[in-house]
């Protein structure tokens, strides 16, 4: 991941509080509803469920623009516009933020979202500092050393990667995608 | 974690075999007797484990003690050359970490009560992304072979694992120790338990 720039002025006041306080949308790990539609995206599934991960209850938290609590903040996006950050323009983007308490974890996978495309630029902002058992990992790396309101751009928006809290706190991050369709 | 060399050959088929086809002793994530003990930093550490609110019946990994535990009672592991046991015992273990178990961030209470401990770990297998084994400082520990052998920076350095890969996670793992300092371990240790 390129690190880009730290970009906290631009998150707004209490939204931090807001995703640690609230816990937006459980998102469960195992979503044979949801993950279906290519033969790729099936074989991820399939992956997932031989390896076990269907018979535990795992899930993490989201944050998109339909979450009730994150309302307030829709009224004015130009937190999500990155302006003097993209180097061009995009037709579309979306974002969500993701939430993980001790114990929670996504295993490791390539973005639904993003399969089959061939430009698109996919931004991670982290909004809590760095510690010790928060893991993002991407390939053989493991993102660390970080500060809230740190951004990332991913080299490759194809990369396998997955994400677990080993640690004592919770680890939140925001995720944006630019693409165009 | 340094290298030390790779000893390949000296892994045994049927310990492989017999660790991905048993349970061993599940050993679960929480732990209350063996987490408190008599060091400071346990008590604080087990303080963080809960206040962290993880799952206390969900979470849990494979362990197979040398000498203890049943599923491999019958093995005879000797130690590979490649470390030195002048002067020196050991107790060794294997563990073994489902996709989606975890040991959270922690250190090993024992190596701080076996005196002049040095902490070994050996890979079972080769590295595969989401395996992850992290300890002090932010490292991740990666494109491992089996038979690799590494040891722990000091023994008693904080780590945690996890397994969010789609295979199991397994390895050998030692402490060597002088002798005679296995008895005071053995006191301070499992004193909660042995009330």
């Amino acid at each position: 991941m390129q690190y880009v720039g730290n970009f906290i002025d631009r998150i707004p006041d209490g939204l931090i509080e807001t995703v640690l306080r609230e816990d937006g949308r459980v998102t469960p790990v195992y979503q044979p509803e949801k993950w279906k539609g290519t033969p790729e995206i099936e074989a991820a599934l399939k992956e997932v469920e031989s390896a076990g991960y269907n018979k535990l209850d795992y899930h993490f938290y989201q944050f998109t623009n339909s979450t009730e609590c994150m309302q307030p903040y829709l009224e004015d996006l130009k937190w999500l516009s990155f302006d003097n950050i993209l180097p061009k323009t995009y037709d579309h983007y979306h974002w969500w933020i993701v939430k993980y308490y001790p114990g929670d974890m996504q295993p490791m996978h390539v973005d639904p979202h993003v399969r089959g495309m061939n430009e698109c630029l996919r931004y991670t902002m982290m909004l809590t500092d760095f510690q010790d058992g928060h893991i993002l990992t991407y390939g053989d790396f493991m993102l660390t050393d970080y500060k809230a309101g740190d951004l990332f751009l991913w080299k490759d928006f194809h990369c396998l990667h997955g994400a677990v809290n080993i640690g004592f706190d919770p680890r939140i991050s925001l995720q944006v995608s630019f693409y165009n369709k | 974690m340094k290298y030390i060399g790779n000893c390949k050959e000296w892994i045994q088929p049927e310990w492989i075999d017999r660790i991905l086809n048993t349970d061993g002793d599940v050993s679960p994530l929480h732990q209350p007797h063996n987490q408190i003990g008599e060091l400071p930093e346990q008590k604080e550490l087990y303080a963080n484990f809960c206040r962290a609110g993880y799952d206390k019946r969900n979470f849990y990994v494979n362990m197979y003690s040398g000498g203890k535990t049943k599923d491999v009672l019958d093995f005879n592991v000797q130690p590979p050359d490649l470390i030195d046991m002048t002067g020196k015992v050991w107790h060794w273990w294997f563990i073994k970490t489902m996709p989606g178990q975890l040991s959270h961030w922690h250190f090993d209470p024992h190596t701080v009560f076996c005196k002049n401990a040095e902490r070994y770990c050996i890979a079972l297998h080769d590295y595969e992304p989401g395996q992850i084994f992290t300890w002090e400082g932010g490292h991740l520990h990666t494109n491992f072979v089996a038979g690799d052998v590494f040891k722990f920076d000091y023994p008693h350095i904080m780590h945690g694992t996890a397994n969010i890969s789609m295979s199991p996670r397994y390895n050998f793992q030692c402490t060597v120790y002088e002798p005679g300092t296995i008895d005071n371990y053995d006191k301070k240790f499992y004193k909660k338990n042995q009330e």
